[in-house]
């Protein structure tokens, strides 16, 4: 059948429905979310129709057709769809999204510009994809512009006279549990103007009969709501929030109303850092003069009390609690060794200095940066830990397992099935929530042997290097340190095992 | 050994969909990298070869089907496998991409099923 103009815009709600429909499903198979639409109203008119229901800020998705519809048509989302389709889709906290429909700025909206329009790339591929099935005329849809703003301030910015015959038709769509929101497809009339062999397909049971004779009327109005449901199956699992997190420490990424709300980040871990460094027998094979050094770098005075630290070796390997008479860990592992005849090779392992230990590679972050962030830097870089702040002042530290322990359990692929968007959510929470602080740290010429019992006392296995100016200069890791011993002089044997095994601290 | 995995995409948000979708297919990567257009990608090819790479079409600078010929011609590119990710579904582009050097069309709007159902049989 030859399609005329008429033709296709008689099946414009149809057609707007089946692709506002796909996009529905796609979104949801993306993201593993129930999204619905359903349309409230079509017709045509003028621009006015449609203005009344996106008076605030909006999403206009500008996309130019060719073949059976030819110009520029706009897919409208109103506040509520652009904060909460481009929240969505970075993972931003529930609660910033609500706040965001509720009281969001343009501002706000630009900080989301990328988003919106991955957004809009993802729904014009939707569209084009159902009317290239659907509609024989059609040749392409391409996204020129994603328009984000208060649309009729000037409304040629998203090419739309202020008096423009239009067909339109207009949705409520729900994702997930968040509010709905509006949105709609505005065809201005010019873009009805076909190519004379443009074919169209029957229409099926909802579409009007092709050839009416009234344009203005064509486009009809949904006697019942047209509802458009993604077919997602929601998972069979409890309502409770799972992953075990505490509230965070402000209300910036509360949870939300209810327990279908984005897992909130962890409290910041701090660490357990005791006021004073009980004195305990040193290591008689390291000299005295060692000017090792160990500090508090945040969230408390520098607080140097490294070189008594040297003095004084931890009671226990790995043990908060404050030291008791018993030797040190160092002195049990020695204790452990059986030396071999020169023993001066671990007397100069356990004075090298952090320079000649540390990684000079450093990772950083920015406290605002998300979880997610951190799980790419620490792929990309094939790290384990990242340090935290800005303009070179150390804030923070992240470890793999600080990470691991503030993202819901539920990403992992085996239990892909049960994931929600609330899982999805711990991976946009900000990192100064959950950092480690205040973060110990030894100066450039502090000796292994304190560095070991750093690490042993309290429990870090990373030591950031700073110099006098307290900048960083590297990380020494616990690997680090297993690297130095593996290293040093192979006269060292592990009690009990032929000479030949490699040396093991545990 | 494991292998690596480079998504190159002018929008950072899509990339970060990506590497969940990627993440959420259960395919393992022990490396991946980014980059945010051709000329960048390329440059990061030259200094280290990776086993797959997923590029958008649609890039300033360097779109991805020029990015597949040049990436072609690097001989530490040689057992790369790229496939493209593009809203864009046309056969005829597909067709067009894949005489290029593609070796696989992943279109969007994606999921972790189509990246497990595409790309496993490329790392294998």
């Amino acid at each position: 059948m030859a399609a005329t103009a008429t033709d296709i815009e008689s099946r414009l709600a149809g057609l707007s429905d089946a692709s506002f429909e796909a996009f529905c499903e796609d979104l949801g198979a993306m993201f593993d979310a129930d999204v619905q639409c359903t349309r409230q109203q079509a017709g045509a008119g003028t621009v006015e129709e449609v203005r009344k229901h996106f008076k605030k800020l909006a999403a206009v998705h500008l996309v130019q057709a060719t073949g059976a519809l030819d110009g520029t048509f706009q897919l409208f989302f109103d506040q509520g769809g652009l904060f909460i389709l481009s929240g969505f889709v970075v993972m931003l906290p529930e609660k910033k999204i609500l706040d965001d429909v509720k009281r969001g700025s343009i501002d706000d909206a630009d900080n989301l510009t990328d988003a919106a329009r991955e957004v809009g790339n993802l729904l014009v591929g939707s569209w084009d994809r159902v009317f290239r099935e659907e509609c024989k005329g059609h040749e392409h849809f391409l996204k020129t512009n994603t328009f984000i703003g208060k649309p009729w301030e000037d409304s040629s910015k998203i090419e739309l006279a202020a008096d423009e015959a239009v067909h339109f038709a207009i949705y409520e769509m729900k994702v997930a549990s968040y509010p709905s929101f509006c949105c709609a497809a505005v065809f201005p009339k010019k873009v009805l103007h076909a190519p004379q062999d443009a074919v169209v397909p029957a229409p099926k049971a909802e579409a009007p009969a092709a050839g009416a004779s009234a344009p203005q009327d064509a486009m009809p109005v949904a006697a019942a709501p047209a509802v458009v449901p993604a077919s997602r199956e929601v998972p069979a699992v409890s309502d409770e929030p799972h992953g075990g997190q505490a509230k965070p420490p402000t209300a910036d990424v509360a949870t939300g109303p209810d327990s279908r709300t984005p897992v909130a980040p962890a409290p910041a871990q701090e660490a357990s850092v005791p006021a004073e460094v009980p004195e305990s027998q040193g290591l008689t094979a390291i000299p005295e003069d060692i000017q090792s050094v160990v500090e508090t770098v945040v969230g408390s005075p520098c607080a140097s009390v490294a070189a008594d630290e040297r003095k004084a070796p931890p009671s226990r390997p790995v043990n908060r609690a404050p030291a008791e008479s018993s030797p040190s860990i160092l002195d049990q592992v020695l204790a452990d060794y059986t030396v071999g005849p020169d023993t001066s090779a671990l007397t100069d392992l356990l004075n090298l200095p952090a320079r000649k230990i540390m990684t000079p590679e450093v990772i950083w972050c920015d406290p605002e940066a998300t979880v997610q962030d951190v799980i790419e830097l620490m792929q990309q870089h094939s790290t384990g830990y990242v340090l935290v702040g800005r303009d070179g002042v150390l804030e923070g530290l992240l470890s793999g397992s600080t990470i691991q322990g503030a993202i819901s359990p539920y990403l992992r692929p085996v239990f892909a099935k049960w994931r929600r968007p609330e899982d999805d959510a711990t991976l946009g929470i900000k990192v100064k929530w959950i950092m480690s602080r205040p973060v110990r740290t030894v100066k450039p010429d502090t000796v292994l042997a304190t560095v070991i019992e750093s690490m042993c006392r309290y429990g870090g296995r990373c030591l950031p290097v700073v110099d006098s100016q307290s900048q960083v200069l590297g990380i020494i890791t616990v690997f680090d340190v297993l690297l130095r011993v593996l290293e040093a002089d192979q006269s060292l044997t592990w009690k009990g095992r032929p000479p030949q095994a490699i040396p093991v601290l545990v | 050994m494991g292998k690596s995995l480079m998504i190159v995409d002018d929008s950072a948000t899509m990339r970060k969909i990506i590497m969940r979708t990627v993440r959420m297919s259960g395919l393992e990567f022990d490396r991946t990298e980014e980059a945010g257009s051709g000329v960048e990608a390329l440059q990061k090819l030259e200094s280290g070869p990776v086993d797959v790479i997923l590029c958008d079409i649609n890039m300033p600078e360097m779109n991805g089907t020029e990015l597949v010929k040049k990436a072609r011609e690097l001989a530490s590119c040689s057992g790369t496998k790229i496939v493209m990710v593009s809203t864009e579904s046309a056969q005829d582009l597909i067709d067009q991409v894949m005489s290029d050097g593609a070796d696989g069309y992943i279109t969007k709007p994606f999921t972790p099923e189509k990246f497990q159902e595409k790309l496993a049989p490329l790392l294998n």
